[in-house]
């Protein structure tokens, strides 16, 4: 994995944490890949979905995708 | 513009459409007779029924080329539109999977597979005794990152609803005046580019995606839908109406099921929805 993507990823990781939002995060190219741990996926609205967008952009991903 | 927005044009724009329209007739008794480069998508379809209308069946040969890396469900809208309107159409096979330059999928991969195509239909027109071989590209697509664009003015491939300054928006509101089931069909680039570049091109992740995307389309999604390949992973793109409603889990999970059956083992839904050319983005070619 390239260096910058594995920063990618911990910065990704570190601020769902501290937002406990409860994802695993895998790096598809410059596609973040969140996966629900538990009930997680449930009933994502429409600012949760920006947010997660806007986390992911702001960690360095061009996009954000989440796993169903 | 959306396609409800085609319905409530303005008398303005549609004078302005049929402005264009009437150039194109001028460029294509200009040149006549044509032969096209014909995919059945929204600007071939367009192009080949205007010119089927203006230079009569002599003047126009629609021409498939058929690679394996369109959709069957393109090749039976395109010969469905022909044979409607009265376009003279031919189909030959093009093998561009089997240049591994264009395999490899590199970011000028287009410009591998239109260099195949216009190699194959210059002959032909040649043959046949037609001017000038066309295709449908249109002047939106002018500013965008097309390496196949290349290919075609190498061999002096006309782009005709280019030159009269014909944008998709006008093509979809000029081919719904004539009833033509392409004007609210979405884009249909070809399927290598659901794969990214580096991406090995082969005709089973090509069959894969294909499956994957028919699968979402049985369950009822319309407008624009992608299914990106990433190895095990389909990422599902889905216009803004839809992508709300199928984050919901149950219908999520309807989703993951039909592109599982189709072959991938995991499935994610991208949280930003279609966007043409998201790959580039991804490779850095465009902005984010």
């Amino acid at each position: 994995m390239p260096a910058d993507t594995a920063d990618n990823l911990a910065v990704l990781t570190r601020r769902l944490h501290e937002l406990a939002l409860d994802y695993d995060v895998e790096a598809r190219g410059g596609v973040a890949i969140l996966t629900p741990r538990g009930q997680g996926a449930a009933n994502l609205e429409v600012s949760a979905r920006r947010l997660l967008v806007q986390l992911a952009r702001d960690a360095g991903f061009a996009n954000v995708a989440l796993e169903v | 513009m959306s396609l409800p927005d085609v319905a409530e044009h303005d008398a303005e724009s549609r004078a302005q459409a049929l402005g264009k329209e009437e150039e194109l007739r001028h460029w294509l008794r200009a040149h006549a007779p044509v032969l096209i480069g014909y995919s059945g998508g929204v600007d071939s379809a367009y192009l080949a029924v205007v010119a089927r209308e203006t230079l009569g069946e002599a003047g126009v040969l629609a021409v498939i080329g058929r690679s394996p890396s369109y959709p069957d469900v393109q090749w039976e809208m395109a010969r469905r539109v022909a044979h409607r309107f009265g376009v003279p159409l031919i189909e030959i096979d093009t093998d561009e999977l089997s240049d591994p330059r264009y395999a490899a999928n590199p970011t000028n991969r287009c410009y591998f597979c239109k260099s195949v195509l216009w190699d194959s239909l210059r002959p032909l027109a040649a043959s046949r005794g037609f001017s000038v071989v066309v295709d449908g590209t249109n002047a939106d697509d002018v500013g965008e990152y097309r390496p196949g664009k290349g290919a075609a003015a190498e061999r002096g491939v006309a782009s005709p609803l280019a030159e009269v300054g014909l944008t998709k928006d006008e093509i979809r509101l000029l081919s719904r005046a004539r009833d033509m089931p392409t004007w609210s069909q979405p884009s249909s680039p070809c399927l290598s580019s659901r794969l990214p570049y580096g991406t090995a091109v082969t005709p089973e992740r090509l069959r894969l995606v294909e499956r994957a995307e028919s699968a979402l389309r049985s369950l009822g999604i319309t407008g624009d839908v992608r299914v990106r390949y990433h190895d095990d992973l389909a990422r599902v793109e889905l216009s803004a109406a839809e992508l709300q409603t199928w984050l919901e889990p149950a219908r999520a999970t309807t989703l993951a099921a039909a592109v599982r059956a189709a072959g991938f083992a995991r499935v994610a839904i991208d949280l930003r929805g279609f966007r043409s050319g998201s790959l580039n983005v991804l490779s850095g070619i465009t902005p984010a």
